[in-house]
Order: C-alpha cells, then structure tokens, then sequence
C-alpha cells in the first residue's frame, strides 16, 4: 500500500469513519509498519485533543418542543387536505353533470307518422266548380281543403299536384 | 396528537440537543439558537415529505438548521462580523489543548463546520454531506485538511 492511501485511512481511522472489518486489516498493516505506526499515534492525539476541546463547550438546556405552533400547522394542513379533496369532488361533478347533459342530448325528433307531407290537391276552376256544389262525399273539395289546414296548422309540408298528368312538387305552406 | 407531531417531538429529544449546540456555536447568541431550533423543527413540520424521504432524518434537520443559521446570520450581517459565524471553543486549563483549541479557532469556517459535525455531532461522512449539501469526497478532503492543520499546528508548537 503506498504512503497516500495509508495516510488517508490512518485519517478516516482517527476521525472514526472506518468500518470494524477495515479497521482490523489497517490495525494489522500498522503493525508490521513502524512509521505507519508513528503517523496513526499523531493522527490520533490531534482528533482526541480536538474532540475534548469540541466537546468543551457548554450548551444551554434544550427549550420545550414547540408543540402548539406545530400542531397549529398540522391542523391548517389537515384543513386544507379536506378543502382540496371537496373542491375536487365538485369540480369533478361539474365536468361531469357538463359532459353527461351534452352527450345524452335529445336527438332531432324522427318524423311522425302524423307529419308526413299531406296531398293537397290544388284547386282548379273545375274542381272549384265542382267545390260548389258542396259534396261532402271522400273526393270532396271541402274535405280536401280541411285536410290540408289540419296539415298546416301541423306545419307539415304542402304537396302540390295540379294535375294527373303531371308530377306533384313540394310547395310551401298553405 | 398526530403520527407525524409525534415523530417530531421524538426526533427534537433525540437531535435537539446536538442542534442546539450547533446553532449556539454558529451564534454564540443562546436565545437565538432556540429561535432557531424551534424555526428549524416548524420548518421539519412544514416540508413533512422531505423528513420522510430522508436517509438520516438527523442530517437533514442539520441541513435546515443550517441554511436557516445562514439565512439569519446574512439578516444581521450588518451588526456582527463575519468571523463570528462560528464560535471559537472555549479556553481551557490544559496548555495543550490550548494549543488545539486556538488551532480550531484558525482553521476555514468550511473545514472547522465538517470537523465539529464529524467529532461533536457524531455525523457520518454521507450525513455531514447531506447536511452541507456537499458531495461526500469534499467532506472527506474537508476533514483530512483540518487534521493535517492541526497536526501541524501542533508539530510547530512542540518545536
């Protein structure tokens, strides 16, 4: 072992940070060398003298633990722990009553049977004619003209087919 | 009383002391030592995760201690000399350890800090570095340096 790495654990060996099982190899390296020997007596005495003078000083006794200034913070942290958990748990009900209201939105009403575009059968100067003569029977102009404001009222969409032969168009309301 | 309260106390029963101590030589001003041990055990209370992290709990309330003997000192700088930072031990009878005791009292704040921590307090290596905030080689070389000066102090002194 060369003179450094003796030199610093003679230091930590003095200074008491050397474990037991190294301790017990350097005692024995020490004691087959006589100015390892003569280091380790000096390093010794310096840290013994330097311990008692340490030691020397007197120290005042040791004030009552400052437990209600403790348990002062401990109760304010507790409280806060509490509010920080109830703020959470609301703030968690807000998202969720937001979220839950937008996703389960009703759906756009699917067409009712009773919305269906009603067959309004224009007038023409015939069927006014024929109007007139005031038939109630199923192809009366009176019937069809009462069905087709009960459709209106229902806001439903007007038909118009002004004639057999050609085609019916959607038109607006009644 | 709570767990943690609890812990605490022990630990100001069991380390108290050895900071008081510390804080008195850092000061020399017995009631501002105490003010700094309650200060250091409320900030213990405060940083609660740290206390429980720890390695050595005693190296970590040395720590506190110390930066907040820093942070106080640098307050009233304006009215104490720098060089009173830490404390000179107190004379003795025996004229050698007279010697040691003014040799002490020379040695940079830095190495005398690691020195009373190593021999006084009883601090491991590892826990004066967690406590200095230091790695555990500079606290090694602190060490071997105040005891190279002594020694040559000494030396001088019986020549």
């Amino acid at each position: 072992m060369d003179r450094e790495a003796l030199d610093r654990l003679l230091l930590d060996r003095s200074l008491g940070a050397l474990s037991s099982d190294v301790e017990a190899l350097l005692a024995a390296q020490i004691e087959t060398d006589p100015s390892a020997q003569q280091r380790w007596s000096e390093y010794a005495s310096v840290t013994t003298a330097a311990r008692q003078v340490l030691h020397s000083n007197t120290v005042s006794s040791l004030p009552p633990f400052p437990s209600a200034r403790i348990q002062g913070l401990e109760r304010t942290r507790r409280q806060l722990v509490l509010f920080r958990r109830v703020a959470g748990l609301a703030a968690a009900l807000v998202v969720g009553t937001v979220l839950g209201s937008w996703w389960v939105r009703p759906a756009a009403p699917a067409l009712q049977p009773d919305k269906r575009p009603a067959f309004v059968h224009q007038a023409s100067g015939d069927t006014e004619r024929a109007g007139r003569s005031e038939k109630s029977d199923f192809w009366s102009i009176r019937r069809l003209h009462q069905t087709a404001q009960a459709s209106a009222r229902d806001g439903a969409t007007r038909v118009i087919w002004d004639s057999p032969v050609s085609r019916p168009r959607i038109g607006g309301e009644l | 009383m709570s767990d943690s309260v609890t812990r605490l106390e022990n630990l100001y029963r069991d380390v108290g002391p050895s900071l008081l101590a510390y804080l008195q030589r850092r000061f020399g001003d017995v009631h501002a030592a105490e003010d700094l041990l309650h200060e250091t055990f409320f900030q213990a209370a405060r940083r609660q995760e740290g206390l429980t992290i720890a390695v050595s709990p005693r190296a970590w309330l040395f720590g506190i201690a110390k930066n907040l003997a820093l942070t106080a000192h640098r307050r009233r700088r304006a009215t104490c000399p720098l060089s009173s930072v830490l404390t000179t031990p107190e004379a003795t009878d025996d004229p050698r350890l007279e010697l040691v005791r003014e040799a002490v009292g020379r040695l940079p704040a830095a190495q005398r800090e690691a020195l009373e921590l190593r021999l006084r307090e009883g601090l491991s290596y590892s826990e004066i570095a967690s406590a200095l905030a230091i790695p555990v080689g500079t606290v090694r070389s602190r060490l071997h340096h105040a005891v190279h000066r002594l020694r040559a102090s000494m030396a001088e002194a019986d020549e």
